[in-house]
């Protein structure tokens, strides 16, 4: 029972490490806390959902175009709302990002109803593989896979390619960035459609578990609030890890001590991270100068 | 309060006939005319919806009682008045549900309330309806706080949590024959509700209660509650859940090979069922107060919603909304042409083993106020549910 | 545009002659209201009152002290409980369970002002976050003390003999309380107290430097803000009769914080006006199913853009115009 919970509790740990992954680098480049990081997510799901059951594109194409629309999204918030903001203040910010979760909300329910649909996956839900003792879905297999690639993928990006390094300077040190040459604007838009097809994915990934309605990604962001804090807000690795022990640590609170307690964890861990150590696990402390 | 309010009460129970001996029928009817929200050619009513917000999927049952009386107005009305339905939005919180009764009854003056939705904003309003003595006709909650203790304006119609899940526990252990019982609850106070029903039915029919597990709405991973059930080895697993929760969990245990016989509250007794739970939802028995949506005598509801509501689902939220507008709409007709709010309780008070096109054996009477208390049973088999179950009630 | 002569002008409430004769036309206003409007409009200018008292403390933490709080729900939640159980439990009086739910949030307050010490921006953001959720949780879970998530009745609220059972009644309690909160605020500002609150906005560091206490004006600032809420949840559990966990949610910490941004941060005048304006705005839109939402999420984010100061700041431009026109 032990490895099953772990095991199950990764698969869940990982969604929430993809969109507290879209949520750490929004804030590292941007410094904003991305209240509509779930909702773009769900946008994306739903506008899968419609390709995929109206339009009958095949599976993999829908994707595709979903991600590539995800991608899109994220990148035309930026545009058209962040970067008009004459003075940013965090708390601006901030309240830019609940505006425009409410209207992705208001839109959706519009568009596709508040019912819940069943999402159409190539994957059964019901099919298992065994290893020994440990059971896993096919689901919850290609969650894994799909989200250690993407997160490998991640890593090479930010590593090795010029654009993935340009991001990283310009989270470190902007002014520096810009004299370095690197463009501050466009880089900022990618980095935004790259959260927003994090969360896509995520999205993706979790409608066959938890159905689809406009709600779907509420819980979801709620959690990867809480890895990232866990791991830090501003390291990738962080929200990676805050991501996957959360899964697992609800799962065996949920396991072993009382189902009842579960959904605390994850603001449990909130409220004891930022008192004993506010930059997380993996964090840097941040210093705040004059 | 009784006091307070009771003026009214008394000048129109005692001084109006007076007034009305003195100076012949006209004041009668006139007096009669002056009803709030009742006029030669309308009545007034109001509900209110989760329009918004989370529980927006919930306001189906909304538009589908406005739909029926729209049909009902379609046909000439009732007594030759057409029947208005304000909806108003309380985005299923309480503090808004109070707002927008208010507003209803005091700027838009309505008659009275039907099937306004959901527990926790319904015990927001019940008291203030009831004390203003505005009639609130089958709110749409299973809570049995409704009825229990009966209140003059409140005539709560869906059979209660109580009555329910002892109806469905008796029904597993005397027709299912169960030797293992567990229960599947929401942990709330109403998932509570059914966990003391079937706690006290099954140690009356004698049957081991091996499991209560209870999860929470917010839950999106299930398999630590599937293992726990499968580990108790329960034979019949009860689920007092709603539809994405049971759908999960069925999904989540079907993959570790626990296939229980399932029985599960009215609440998913919905064709999305099929859709969310697919294959696992297979053989599931449910319980059902209304009528079964699919059965021959069902086909006025299934041409209604084909005419009238061709984009909404057919499933429990229209189908409680239908049976809701229908009892309504009798009880307007029962009650005559001149209609007063006190007119409307007496027509209710006269329901007795009523049957709609949905609603089934419905009954009232002079201090009793909780409506249905009957259930059939039916199977999920490939796509459709079939009754296999007479009528049963609570002895 | 005038000057002052002393320090004293400086601290004044009310400046000039005008300013007096206007604030004594509004009270005068104010007094007549409930024998022109009916019912339900009362209903929703007391509710406005009690929002304002609310927008008000968030402003003095958010807009003057530049602390960010997504969990004041869980104040105000705090607040509604603490009355009504003590005049449901323990049978005390409404003014003490008033006094009482004020006190009880603002020592919440205090404590969430803790570790706001070590924190700022979006970690603040996050734990008041986290706080509100964990308020609604708990309300949820402790039953025995709270009914869990069915809700229970606060009773209707009285002083001496006097009960407040009509909407009249409650408007003028309400009316007065938030006059009085109102009047506090201002005054606040402009002592010792606002300065420092200013000053630790304006730069933790420098305010640090020119010795103001940062641990004593954080966490007060965190109690003052929190002793409002809780007075204005007090207020609201009794108004409406009716409270459960679900009526303090996420979503209501966000309604307030947009409160004061669309009304104009650091400033008592925008508290007010947004406070109106988000109050009255369901009821002009009601019945129109999603729009409320888009055009809410739209609203905030066309007055972050365009107008960072709010309502307040259209204001002060207009009132700027009016004054220097015809130039």
């Amino acid at each position: 029972m032990l490895t099953q919970l772990i095991v199950s509790g990764l698969a869940t740990g990982c969604l929430y490490a993809l969109v507290a992954l879209g949520l750490v680098i929004v804030y590292k480049a941007s410094n904003v806390l991305n209240f509509a990081q779930g909702d773009m997510a769900m946008v994306s799901t739903f506008v899968t959902f419609t390709l995929l059951e109206t339009l009958h594109i095949p599976f993999f194409w829908a994707v595709l175009l979903a991600i590539v629309g995800a991608f899109l999204l994220g990148a035309l918030f930026e545009i058209c709302l962040l970067r008009p903001v004459k003075h940013p203040t965090p708390l601006g910010l901030i309240i830019i990002t609940v505006g425009a979760q409410q209207i992705l909300y208001g839109v959706a329910g519009w568009i596709w109803g508040y019912d819940t649909k069943a999402f159409p996956s190539l994957l059964s839900d019901l099919k298992i593989y065994r290893f020994g003792a440990l059971v896993i879905s096919e689901v919850n297999l290609w969650i894994l896979i799909a989200s250690v690639l993407l997160m490998l993928a991640l890593l090479l990006f930010f590593r090795y390619t010029r654009l993935g390094i340009a991001i990283r300077a310009m989270s470190q040190n902007l002014i520096t960035a810009k004299l370095m040459g690197v463009s501050a604007h466009w880089t900022l838009s990618l980095t935004w459609g790259i959260a927003s097809v994090l969360g896509a994915v995520a999205g993706i990934l979790i409608a066959p578990i938890t159905f689809l309605d406009p709600n779907m990604m509420l819980n979801p962001l709620l959690k990867a609030f809480a890895a990232a804090t866990l791991g830090g807000m501003n390291s990738f690795a962080g929200a990676v890890v805050g991501g996957g022990s959360l899964g697992i640590l609800e799962n065996l609170v949920g396991g072993y001590l009382t189902p009842e307690l579960k959904e605390s964890v994850a603001f449990l861990i909130i409220i004891l991270v930022l008192c004993v150590r506010p930059s997380g696990l993996l964090g840097r402390h941040y210093k705040h100068r004059v | 309060m009784r006091r307070v309010g009771g003026t009214s009460w008394q000048f129109r129970r005692f001084w109006l006939p007076l007034f009305s001996l003195a100076a012949g029928l006209p004041v009668i009817s006139a007096a009669f005319a002056a009803e709030v929200g009742v006029t030669e050619t309308t009545i007034r009513l109001g509900t209110y919806q989760p329009l918004s917000g989370p529980a927006a999927p919930y306001a189906t049952l909304g538009r589908t009682l406005a739909a029926y009386f729209k049909m009902v107005n379609d046909r000439s009305g009732i007594h030759g008045r057409k029947i208005e339905l304000l909806i108003r939005d309380d985005g299923y919180n309480p503090a808004n549900t109070r707002l927008v009764v208010k507003e209803l009854v005091e700027r838009e003056k309505v008659f009275a309330f039907v099937g306004g939705l959901g527990t926790a904003t319904g015990l927001a309003v019940m008291d203030y309806l009831n004390d203003n003595k505005i009639p609130h006709v089958a709110p749409a909650s299973g809570y049995s706080g409704w009825s229990n203790p009966p209140k003059r304006y409140i005539f709560a119609q869906s059979i209660n949590y109580a009555v329910e899940s002892r109806l469905l526990t008796q029904y597993a252990a005397e027709q299912l024959k169960a030797k293992k019982l567990a229960i599947f609850y929401q942990n709330d106070p109403l998932g509570k509700e059914g966990l003391e029903g079937v706690t006290d039915m099954a140690q009356k029919k004698q049957v081991p209660l091996v499991a209560t597990i209870s999860y929470e709405r917010t839950d999106t991973d299930f398999t630590s509650h599937a293992l726990k059930l499968q580990r108790s080895e329960a034979d019949t697993v009860l689920l007092w859940s709603i539809s994405k929760a049971t759908a999960s969990l069925l999904k989540e245990a079907a993959k570790i090979g626990y296939r229980p016989q399932w029985v599960s509250s009215l609440v998913n007794l919905d064709p999305v069922m099929f859709k969310l739970a697919g294959e696992a939802w297979e053989g599931a028995i449910v319980a059902s107060p209304y009528t079964l949506y699919d059965a021959t005598e069902a086909a006025p509801y299934r041409e209604f919603m084909k005419k009238y509501l061709p984009n909404e689902p057919i499933g429990g939220f229209s189908i409680g909304g239908y049976a809701m507008a229908e009892i309504m709409a009798e009880a307007l007709r029962r009650a005559d042409r001149d209609l007063t709010r006190e007119k409307l309780i007496g027509a209710l008070e006269t329901f007795k083993n009523w049957n709609g096109v949905l609603a089934h054996n419905i009954t009232w009477g002079p201090g009793k106020r909780q409506g249905q208390n009957s259930l059939f049973f039916s199977k999920a088999v490939k796509s459709e549910y079939i009754k296999i179950s007479g009528w049963f009630t609570l002895d | 545009m005038t000057l002052h002569t002393e320090y004293y002008n400086e601290l004044r409430l009310l400046k000039s002659t005008p300013a007096k004769v206007w604030f004594g036309l509004l009270l005068l206003v104010l007094l007549v209201i409930p024998t022109a409007l009916e019912g339900y409009l009362l209903n929703l200018l007391t509710l406005a009152a009690i929002h304002v008292i609310i927008a008000i403390g968030l402003n003095l933490l958010t807009g003057y002290t530049g602390q960010i709080s997504l969990g004041h729900a869980g104040f105000i939640g705090i607040g509604a409980y603490t009355s009504a159980l003590l005049m449901l439990k323990l049978h005390l009086p409404f003014a003490l369970a008033l006094l009482a739910a004020g006190g009880v949030a603002g020592v919440f307050g205090f404590l969430v002002g803790l570790p706001a010490l070590r924190l700022t921006g979006p970690y603040l953001a996050i734990a008041t976050l986290g706080f509100g959720i964990a308020v609604g949780q708990i309300l949820v879970k402790w039953e025995s003390l709270s009914g869990g998530s069915l809700g229970i009745h606060p009773p209707k609220p009285s002083i001496g003999p006097l009960v407040f059972t009509s909407e009249t009644h409650f408007y003028f309690l309400s009316i007065s309380t938030m006059l009085l909160m109102t009047i506090g605020a201002a005054n606040l500002i402009k002592s010792k107290i606002g300065r420092a609150f200013v000053a630790i906005r304006e730069s933790e560091v420098a305010a640090l430097a020119m010795g103001v206490n940062l641990t004593l004006y954080k966490t007060l600032a965190f109690a003052v803000s929190a002793f409002y809420a809780g007075i204005g949840g007090s207020l609201m559990g009794h108004l409406i009769g009716y409270i459960s966990p679900d009526a303090f949610n996420l979503l209501v910490s966000i309604y307030f914080l947009s409160m004061i941004v669309i009304g104009g941060l650091a400033s008592i005048l925008g508290s007010i006006l947004g406070s109106i304006l988000l109050t009255a705005l369901p009821y002009f839109l009601s019945g129109i199913k999603n729009l409320p939402m888009v055009i809410y999420g739209a609203s905030l984010i066309l007055i972050i853009i365009f107008e960072p100061y709010g309502l307040t700041g259209h204001w002060m431009k207009l009132r700027l115009y009016w004054r220097m026109w015809p130039f």
